[in-house]
């Protein structure tokens, strides 16, 4: 325990008072003196503040998704029979999570065995998240004594903000995304499509029975003819083409990665064949099968914003590597080299297979490589969070104001080019977003 | 012919309008909005010393000097208070507002110190406790009302006085421009000013026994505090050769913390002599006060070379009485001044010409704006007469005629002007104690809100009114107390987190010991101090005297315990 330096104006108030006190012969000035001295010794007999507590915190979900809100409680229990009357406890937060409200100290007292919560809420960028220890400063009533520990909270110590497959709540894709798409032909299916004049061998429950009751002429109906297609998801990991979050919070790379395993869930789910592709050279072949999951996820675990004067290095295993084993020369054979601003890697894409861009569109350069990829014949889709939600013109910078206004510039350009463009407002789900995605694609 | 397009007709001056609308009205939302902040930033123990404060100043000023003294105290506060934090703004128009504001606060201290002078000749030795008891209720409101802003360091009142005397160049030059086109105004106008340079130079130069002895201090004080200004803005390093630098760094920092010394320990014989002095000079010889008039009088310089041994006396009159010692301390004054001012100018030009001009031209444009109304005032009210009537009598009679001569409205801009010469002195003063005293860097509201009501404590108990100054006295710890509680708890918790139930606690608990403090204090003064009758003097001082060493013990052991 710390004895704390408080009361030194006091003490040389009451040594000068008494001083010219006794040379001017003034008693009043000794009873002020003397009142600074009282009050100065009362303060010091002042009991120490007891070390007898307990804190533990509770966290609102431990596995959030990037941006999700996260309610963080402390119960602070007094467990000895004294006062504590001056606890000051502060949470150790690594430095990538943004306490968007409350905060993350708390001052308090508390009574012989009284107990307080305090809550505060954070957002997480993706990763997994440790809380340090929490420290605590206790003084007593007068605020003469004082210590400071460092205390290991009991409950949740940790927590995981991630955009794993697996973990992703497949039973909220209720909707149809990429896959079993909708085409423009008749046939086997769910949605009434036309009807056409009766063909022998024509199945029975696909006959017009009302149609023959009205004139006598047998029709058949055909539904919309849904295909499984191939879809590549391009996520744009260069370092360049991603912003900040405005005042805290998972950045646009965040975002886009876990738009991108949301989308990639749904097209596995539909039955899709699937692949990922990013920028920087990271190539997952378009598949369906437990190997081509797996695949995905190790990406989207992996993937971090490149600096593009690294994406020059080749990342591709050399011919004779003779110590991989065949998975992983398969792996290694598989990865685009994307050396040349994405080029090789439009040569990997298959024929007729659809490509969905994930990217905040911060830059001109990923519109042209959409144009691109468009421009080889692959129906081209982007999905792009908007890193300005919710933000009041008076909240953003200038340079924030003209950055909203180039995008909205790049989205509209896009849009004008028969691009269907999921502009993804943060405050709606992700799968309103990709619902209308769907919309605008398939008209 | 020239084409006249309908937009250019009909817009301009409606543009010009809405602008003016435009820029005030976000001169009212700024202003609202930093207020806002401000007092939201502010905590339960924050508003606890400010009321506390307050209530003190309002009850114990009302005992002291009765109802319209407590008032024109809180006013002073308020307008001091105000004039710091405006004029300290970086939005132009809060800095000019601000000059404006300073003339109020020119105003008022002008009427507390001179109620502070008036008591002291009125009441001999005890009015200077009660002259010192109101200066410490303005500087207890102060403290109270620099609450929101919570530091009060000298840098932010050298700025303050550096934006007022720019202020009075812009008051100086109206004058100027009214005089100016009139030759015989002009003429008077040369004549004062010329008579009024040399009557300030000879007051400057001035070696009068009266006041050679501090001010000689102040002087001294002055100079060194300057010359480390100067010294610190002198890349002085960086023309010594980079193996020497460490050296040259570490020497420069050892003079600079004998320096700091010097210059608080000149001030404190400054400022105590100065007081033995009024003493001497305004306190009638009489029975009450003859004993300490002995003593004071020693500090007149011709008195001081019968006390002092032999070749010490010639010294020391030899260096406080020295008219070229204190040229070329002037000398070294106004220099460092010059030198100081110019790096300032060179620090704002970098920022860029329109930033410096801005700067400029805020106060200008706010001392000239704020002395049209406020010299009508002064010209219907005849505060020159007031002014003239009230002049010292070393005044030159050029620049009496001249006040005289001008145009009534040109009268109350010079009286302006001296009134925004008053708010510069006024925080001077403010700068000079917290020169002497050292404010704490994130309490400096506090501690001075504290001092000021410990100030009046003492002076309430002079003055003969112990109950006051007890409950005073513990008033004012319990300010510091609290007010110092809510500064840890923003430093160590920053942000805002909820720190309500601690402090209501910690607050409650100053309370309960500081009135604990304050009634064994006065059950201790009422009931043992009557008890004790000493035989003799000598027995009375051995008395007092071993009291003071028990007291100093008791100091050390909780300094050092603490």
């Amino acid at each position: 325990m710390k004895s704390l330096s408080r009361w030194q104006g006091a003490l040389v108030g009451s040594l000068v008072l008494t001083l010219l006190g006794v040379l001017i012969g003034a008693d009043g000035l000794l009873v002020v003196a003397l009142v600074a001295l009282l009050v100065v010794g009362l303060a010091r007999v002042s009991s120490t503040p007891s070390d007898a507590y307990r804190i533990e915190r509770s966290l609102s979900n431990s596995r959030p998704n990037p941006g999700e809100p996260v309610t963080v409680t402390l119960r602070i229990e007094n467990e000895s029979r004294r006062m504590l009357p001056d606890l000051r406890i502060t949470e150790d937060l690594p430095e990538s999570l943004t306490v968007i409200s409350g905060s993350s100290s708390v001052g308090t007292a508390l009574p012989p065995g009284g107990e307080t919560t305090h809550s505060y809420e954070l957002i997480a960028p993706r990763g997994e998240f440790v809380f340090g220890d929490l420290t605590v400063r206790r003084r007593n009533l007068a605020s003469t004594l004082g210590s400071a520990d460092f205390v290991t909270a009991e409950g949740t110590t940790q927590f995981t903000c991630e955009t794993l497959i697996d973990s992703l709540p497949l039973r909220q894709q209720t909707i149809q995304f990429i896959g079993e798409t909708p085409t423009n032909q008749g046939g086997p299916g769910v949605e009434f499509f036309s009807t056409r004049e009766y063909r022998p061998g024509d199945p029975l429950n696909r006959i017009d029975w009302n149609q023959y009751a009205r004139s006598g002429t047998l029709s058949t109906v055909e539904y919309r003819l849904e295909r499984a297609v191939t879809v590549v998801f391009i996520i744009d990991d260069r370092a360049a083409g991603h912003v900040d979050a405005i005042g805290g919070g998972p950045n646009s790379f965040d975002l886009t990665l876990y738009a991108a395993a949301r989308g990639i869930v749904t097209s596995l789910d539909d039955g899709n064949e699937t692949g990922v592709a990013t920028l920087s050279g990271e190539w997952v072949a378009p598949g369906v099968g437990d190997r081509t999951r797996s695949r995905l996820s190790d990406v989207l675990d992996t993937a971090e914003p490149v600096d593009e004067s690294l994406i020059d290095e080749p990342r591709g295993g050399s011919d004779d590597d003779t110590t991989e084993d065949a998975t992983e020369d398969a792996a290694k054979a598989d990865r685009a080299v994307a050396t040349d601003g994405g080029m090789e890697l439009l040569h990997r894409l298959p024929k007729n297979g659809q490509v969905v861009i994930c990217s905040p569109l911060v830059d001109d350069a990923i519109v042209e490589y959409a144009e691109q990829c468009s421009s080889h014949g692959h129906a081209v889709s982007v999905l792009s969070p908007d890193m300005t939600t919710g933000r009041g013109i008076k909240e953003l910078s200038m340079g924030n104001r003209v950055g909203r206004l180039c995008r909205r510039q790049r989205i509209s350009y896009l849009r004008g080019r028969n691009t269907a463009v999921a502009d993804w407002n943060l405050r709606e789900p992700l799968l309103a977003e990709l619902q209308r995605l769907q919309r605008r694609w398939t008209t | 012919m020239s084409i006249e397009y309908p937009s250019q007709q009909s817009n301009d001056p409606e543009s010009t309008v809405d602008r003016l609308r435009t820029g005030f009205g976000s001169l009212v939302s700024s202003m609202i909005t930093t207020l806002r902040v401000r007092f939201y930033s502010l905590r339960f123990g924050d508003w606890f010393s400010i009321l506390l404060t307050l209530g003190v100043v309002a009850i114990a000023g009302t005992a002291f000097v009765g109802s319209t003294g407590a008032l024109l105290a809180v006013a002073s506060g308020l307008t001091l208070a105000l004039t710091l934090v405006m004029t300290n703004s970086s939005n132009p128009l809060l800095s000019s507002l601000g000059v404006a504001i300073s003339m109020f606060a020119g105003v008022l201290a002008a009427a507390v110190g001179g109620f502070a002078v008036y008591i002291l000749l009125q009441t001999g030795f005890s009015g200077l406790f009660a002259g010192l008891g109101i200066v410490s209720l303005v500087l207890a409101s102060t403290g109270a009302f620099l609450a929101p802003i919570r530091s009060i360091t000298r840098l932010a009142i050298a700025r303050s006085t550096l934006v007022l005397a720019v202020g009075m160049v812009g008051v100086a030059g109206l004058v100027g421009v009214l005089v100016a086109p009139r030759a015989e105004l002009r003429g008077l106008a040369t004549e004062a000013g010329f008579a009024t340079g040399q009557t300030v130079v000879s007051t400057l130069l001035s070696v009068d026994p009266v006041h050679a002895l501090s001010t000689f201090f102040f002087l001294l004080a002055a100079a060194l505090f300057l010359i480390g200004r100067v010294v610190v803005r002198l890349p002085v390093e960086r023309l010594l050769p980079a193996d020497r630098r460490s050296t040259a760094v570490a020497a420069i920092e050892w003079v600079q913390q004998w320096r700091v010394t010097l210059v608080r320990g000149s001030l404190v014989v400054a400022i105590v002599t100065g007081i033995g002095l009024l003493l001497d000079a305004t306190v009638p010889p009489d029975e009450e006060s003859g004993w300490l008039l002995e003593y004071t009088q020693l500090l007149r310089t011709e008195q001081l070379s019968t006390v002092v041994p032999a070749p010490v006396d010639e010294i020391l009159l030899g260096v406080v009485a020295s008219q070229s010692i204190r040229s070329v301390l002037y000398v070294v004054i106004f220099g460092a001044i010059g030198v100081l001012l110019v790096a300032r100018l060179l620090v704002a030009l970098r920022r860029g010409l329109a930033w410096t001009i801005v700067k400029l031209a805020a106060p200008l444009a706010g001392g000239i704006i704020a002395s049209i109304p406020l010299g009508m005032l002064a010209s219907r009210f005849a505060a020159i007469e007031l002014l003239i009537e009230a002049a010292p009598a070393g005044t030159p009679p050029d620049l009496i005629e001249f006040l005289q001569t001008v145009p009534s409205f040109v009268a109350g801009a010079v009286v302006v002007g001296i009134l925004l010469g008053l708010a510069v002195l006024a925080l001077l003063a403010l700068g000079l104690l917290a020169t002497v005293i050292v404010l704490p860097a994130n309490t400096g509201s506090t501690a001075l809100a504290s001092i000021g009501l410990f100030g009046v404590a003492v002076a309430a108990v002079v003055v003969g009114l112990p109950l006051v100054g007890v409950g005073v006295a513990a008033a004012a710890l319990c300010v510091w107390d609290v007010g110092e509680f809510g500064a840890t708890l923003r430093t160590e918790l920053p942000g805002r987190p909820p720190t309500l139930r601690a402090e209501t606690v910690h607050a409650s608990g100053s309370l309960l010991y500081c009135s604990a403090g304050a009634i064994g204090a006065w059950l201790l003064y009422r009931l043992a101090v009557p008890q004790i009758q000493p035989p003799a003097a000598e027995i009375a001082a051995v008395g007092l005297l071993g009291s003071l060493g028990v007291a100093a013990l008791l100091g050390i052991f909780l300094a050092g315990s603490n």
